[in-house]
């Protein structure tokens, strides 16, 4: 057998539904769960961006647009949650998700687009080959963002997480500072004083300590092994359990300290469909509340 | 092999090739890392963490007080106060444009940059034209791109600033420098005629 024919052959194995008998319940856990991602996303995403807008001036979000579109989602959500002819409320989401990216564009936020390529494979890909397809799409997905990251220093430097940590605290890249400040308390690790009140104009000396260097190169250069080398394990059998529970662990851990919950959720969901659907039950409502409390808290 | 199963090993093959062609065509031929069911940031060549901020003709610019007969420059030169209402930080939220007020000498550094909220990892071509989509309105004459930077080998912390000319509509690069070679806000007051 040629090489591309057993790697194709691991993929296909790879992809394979873990317990075939099973798939049709996963795959309707999995759908309800984007049902209620599209409700909470619609109707509390619209209301909580109106009241942002209009910097605390209380005017009622829900016009005659936002009503409509409120139950068109909320339609769509109870369609896609049926277990059979779910595919006209996947359309239904599709579409929304599709304004979502246009009336965004082009600042759409890239979790929009892996939204739209689920719910547009959940409405035109068979059933029976759906799963498979999103296995192979999260590890694709996984793959060439670690290709992307390491062609720029960024990551490899520590850097990203040195400016996370460092930038003016008013910053939208603040969950990370907290997060750091908080276990800087626990373990009674010196963190340096962050520059607030500080002429930001010109350069700042910083007092880096030796652990926190170290831990910002250690994180970036984690973060890159994961995301280019996790994917090619996922293909072997042997390491194959420990390889998904890394990119499993390593999606709570983008949700937890790069503060992207919506990503994060929606990594667990696709990864959690390589797992017997037993999983599902409890590990896909945690993510989803887990994503969502942590997106409360750090407002 | 059915119609079906054609399509779906050709989704198979597009979601392997697409990613890195879609990379290769951003990098070479300037090709929009976001359209054609883009890879968006993950296809973004050379991006960087940064904020684009417009800035608006100002109402009028407070002179620098001439220096007596006699009198020596100081050293460091105070920073000039910018007339008001003088930058609109541009948030990548849409339709989110912050406008600061004005801004009181001794604070405006300060103020400035704790203004800059959302910085986003895209290269400086990507973020203009997404800037320039939602600012062409307000008629900015002139924009920032700015980028916190830390060196964990020098433990130094700086911005990297670029400026651009906004005039009939087409982008021009004035200059590029960081924060240790001149003050942002000074450049920025001396582009905007302040100076």
């Amino acid at each position: 057998m040629s090489r591309v024919h057993r790697l194709t052959a691991a993929i296909r194995d790879a992809i394979a539904a873990p317990a075939p008998e099973s798939e049709e319940l996963a795959l309707h856990a999995f759908r309800i769960y984007f049902a209620l991602y599209s409700v909470l996303d619609c109707v509390i995403g619209e209301f909580a961006q109106q009241i942002q807008l209009l910097q605390g001036q209380f005017v009622p979000p829900f016009t005659p647009r936002h009503t409509l579109l409120n139950a068109l989602v909320v339609f769509g959500a109870l369609l896609v949650s049926r277990r059979r002819n779910y595919q006209a409320g996947a359309l239904l989401l599709a579409a929304y998700h599709l304004f979502k990216v246009v009336s965004y564009f082009p600042m759409s936020g890239n979790h929009r687009y892996l939204e739209l390529l689920i719910y547009l494979s959940l409405a035109v890909v068979p059933a029976q080959q759906v799963g498979r397809l999103l296995r192979y799409a999260i590890l694709t997905i996984f793959f060439y963002s670690g290709l992307q990251k390491a062609l720029y220093g960024y990551y490899w430097s520590g850097e990203i997480f040195a400016i996370q940590a460092f930038l003016p605290p008013e910053s939208h890249l603040v969950a990370f500072r907290m997060q750091l400040q908080a276990l800087s308390d626990v373990f009674g690790l010196s963190l340096p004083s962050l520059a607030v009140e500080r002429d930001w104009s010109r350069h700042i000396a910083l007092d880096i300590p030796a652990w926190m260097d170290t831990a910002f190169k250690v994180m970036g250069r984690a973060a890159l092994a994961a995301e280019i080398g996790l994917p090619p394990l996922v293909l072997w059998r042997r390491t194959r359990k420990l390889a998904l529970a890394a990119l499993l662990a390593f999606s709570a851990y983008i949700g937890i300290f790069a503060s992207e919950y919506e990503f994060a959720s929606t990594n667990i969901a696709c990864l959690l469909l390589f797992q017997h659907p037993k999983y599902m039950r409890w590990a896909l409502p945690l993510a989803f509340v887990g994503c969502r409390a942590m997106e409360a808290i750090t407002g | 092999m059915s119609a079906r199963a054609v399509y779906l090993k050709a989704a198979y093959v597009v979601l392997t090739v697409w990613p890195l062609a879609h990379m290769l065509l951003a990098l070479f031929i300037d090709f929009s890392p976001w359209k054609f069911m883009g890879w968006g940031m993950y296809a973004t060549p050379y991006p960087e963490l940064q904020q684009i901020v417009a800035f608006k003709k100002p109402l009028e610019c407070r002179a620098q007080s001439p220096l007596a007969h006699g009198e020596a420059r100081p050293a460091i030169e105070p920073r000039p106060a910018l007339a008001s209402p003088v930058f609109e930080v541009y948030d990548w939220q849409p339709r989110r444009v912050q406008r600061v007020p004005s801004l009181l000498p001794e604070q405006e550094s300060l103020r400035f940059f704790e203004a800059l909220r959302s910085f986003s990892v895209w290269n400086t071509e990507s973020s203009l034209d997404r800037a320039l989509e939602r600012l062409h309105p307000y008629q900015p004459v002139l924009l920032a791109a700015i980028r916190p930077r830390i060196s964990l080998e020098r433990k130094l912390f700086y911005w990297d600033l670029s400026l651009y000319r906004y005039p009939n509509r087409h982008v021009r690069l004035v200059n590029r420098y960081d924060a240790g070679e001149v003050d942002p806000l000074i450049s920025i007051g001396r582009e905007l005629g302040c100076l």
